[in-house]
């Protein structure tokens, strides 16, 4: 079976500004991809291609095997996009939203179709009042709705949680995960909110200035690095100083951070006793998706 | 095609349910209503009645007998202004909105988006144009206690579709320059300066040019060829302004004894017979000018499909 999506070598150039430069990976059907990435990653260039809403300067994507530069009208059968603003008409109500997109999809049964999703989405009750008078959480979900009305095989968000309320984004991200876990629709989102990434998606590409800079799924991303965090009583500069040789050190507020490639847990023990130091608590974890994503960055730009 | 049917029937009732088109019809019906009640009184007062001209239903449509600005004058202002209503918006708010990617993120060719848009506009159009004459005809009718003949009813028929035409040129203007300019309010103010400079300030712009190329001499008295040599580059001008195709239009199209719209010399011996035209005469007279309305209209639709086509259109638009 082929990827449900094959970006090969994918890149956008406006002017001299290179926006998304040699970009490739797969997505696996059912899977949830999450594309992460600071603002003006080229995240959102990258999804406008998948779907067929700009031409790649060079390269090309695949959608079930339909190319986004010779059949973008297959890929858009095949794919719902939810874009960070869902865009509908305020002043048409719900159903006549979603019944425009029926229409542009020919789908059979329409009503029926969009009473069954909007029962999904948790809005019947509001199927006949004006999008305007919506909130934002509403209109999000409301937008997967939309989505999903053609029967979409691959599902696009592009920041699903921006801007809505944290109980709101919770809604979203267990729709979209019972989304690939039930209906074995394959999803990729982009988002610079890690920990929702890091609860949901299943692999993450790391995207900075137009290109992937780590991709993998989770357990990769942190497989190989250590955290510990230290309590110590005693001067806090000096034990730090001497730890740096251990790994990469950090003060937060009255704890020492060390980042290692190995378990140190023993040799910072015994630094800190060396430096005078009582060692008063120990927390010993792999590290959470930010601080990796924090040390990717460091190291581009060390670059 | 599929998907400019279902972009036609979303601005269909998008359209319809807006403020601006509800403002646009109740201003054009008021002001079309005052006029009829206006020149009937006057015609009443002048005591002309329908034996004193076959052609008095149409001095009472077009309100001229009166001294209140004519429904025709009306027309010509709010015609253009209900085109541009419906049209600066049109491209560029969906592209803020978000909408537009929306629309676009399904299984369309991007030209339905604006086939159905055009399309949806010339409907709401002749709705409203057609509408409110349809209402006005009536409302003659009852004031004045008689209708018109074939002859008067055609020309009014013929006037409400060059108006519907006017409108339209407006309209694709403004769509058009929906598509250059990002922000909608700019776009307004572009399309409202264009038509109050092509409206009202083409006329002394056409004289004074004209007056350059062609200068009358105030000693000897110019000759008859200098000066129609300066009213040909006048009229030329002025023509570039669809407003001035539309005054000539309506006055051949809703007064028969408009016989030619070029110069005419009063003592010439080819000067045709002071009798009315028929309606068919007075067609073939503005046959010129409605294509030329046809053809500005095309013009800018084109550009407008052109410009939305070649836009480069983002999941999101910052």
């Amino acid at each position: 079976m082929t990827a449900a999506i094959k970006a090969v070598g994918l890149r956008k150039v406006y002017g001299s500004f290179i926006a998304v430069d040699d970009t490739s990976f797969d997505v696996e059907r059912g899977e949830i991809f999450g594309l992460l990435g600071p603002n003006g990653a080229g995240k959102t260039t990258t999804i406008s291609m998948l779907v067929g809403l700009i031409p790649p300067t060079s390269g090309d994507a695949y959608v079930d095997g339909h190319s986004v530069k010779r059949e973008p009208t297959e890929v858009r059968r095949r794919v719902g996009l939810l874009p960070e603003n869902p865009g509908f008409y305020e002043n048409l109500t719900a159903r006549e939203n979603l019944m425009l997109t029926a229409k542009l999809n020919d789908v059979p049964n329409p009503e029926e179709r969009i009473e069954e999703l909007i029962g999904r989405v948790g809005l019947s009750g509001w199927l006949d009042v004006e999008v305007g008078k919506f909130s934002r959480g509403m209109k999000q979900r409301l937008g997967i709705a939309d989505a999903l009305i053609k029967g979409p095989s691959v599902l696009i968000f592009d920041e699903p949680t921006a801007g809505v309320d944290p109980k709101g984004a919770e809604e979203m991200l267990e729709i979209i995960s019972s989304l690939a876990k039930e209906e074995k629709i394959t999803v990729l989102m982009s988002s610079h909110l890690l920990h929702q990434v890091e609860r949901i998606c299943d692999r993450i590409a790391v995207m900075n200035k137009g290109r992937i800079i780590a991709e993998g799924p989770l357990e990769r991303l942190t497989g190989g690095r250590y955290i510990l965090e230290l309590e110590v009583d005693g001067d806090l500069n000096t034990i730090a100083k001497k730890l740096q040789l251990l790994g990469r050190v950090r003060l937060e507020g009255r704890r020492i951070v060390v980042e290692a490639m190995r378990d140190m847990r023993k040799d910072a023990a015994q630094i800190v006793l060396e430096a005078g130091g009582i060692p008063l608590g120990m927390r010993f974890r792999r590290p959470s998706l930010a601080e990796i994503y924090r040390s990717i960055l460091e190291a581009e730009v060390g670059t | 095609m599929r998907g400019s049917n279902a972009v036609l029937e979303k601005e269909l009732a998008e359209h319809f349910a807006s403020k601006r088109f509800l403002l646009m019809f109740a201003l054009i019906l008021l002001s079309g209503a005052g006029a009829a009640f206006a020149s009937a009184q006057s015609l009443t007062a002048q005591g002309l009645t329908k034996f004193a001209s076959q052609y008095l239903f149409l001095v009472l449509f077009s309100g001229a007998a009166s001294s209140l600005p004519s429904y025709v004058y009306f027309l010509s202002i709010l015609a253009p202004i209900l085109g541009i209503a419906l049209g600066f918006d049109s491209i560029n708010r969906e592209l803020a909105s978000g909408s537009m990617v929306r629309l676009l993120s399904n299984p369309i060719h991007r030209d339905s988006v604006i086939v159905g848009k055009l399309a949806a506009g010339l409907i709401v159009i002749s709705v409203v144009v057609g509408g409110v004459n349809a209402v006005i005809v009536g409302a003659d009718i009852l004031l004045a206690g008689y209708g018109p003949g074939l002859d008067t009813a055609l020309r009014i028929f013929y006037f409400t579709v060059v108006t519907i035409l006017y409108s339209a040129v407006w309209f694709s203007l403004a769509m058009f320059l929906s598509t250059v300019f990002r922000r909608a309010a700019t776009s307004a103010l572009v399309s409202l300066a264009l038509w109050i400079f092509l409206s009202f300030f083409i006329y002394p712009l056409a004289t004074g040019l004209a007056a350059v190329m062609a200068p009358l001499p105030t000693y000897p008295a110019p000759t008859i060829g200098q000066m129609l040599a300066n009213m040909e580059i006048t009229r030329t001008i002025a023509r570039i302004s669809p407003a001035v195709i539309y005054g000539e239009l309506s006055s051949v199209l809703l007064n028969p004894q408009v016989r030619s719209l070029a110069a005419v010399y009063v003592y010439s011996p080819e000067l045709p017979i002071p009798a009315s035209l028929t309606v068919d005469e007075s067609l073939a007279l503005s046959l010129p000018h409605i294509s030329a309305l046809v053809a500005a209209f095309s013009l800018f639709s084109i550009l407008a499909y052109l410009a939305f086509m070649r836009m480069e259109i983002r999941a999101r638009w910052e």
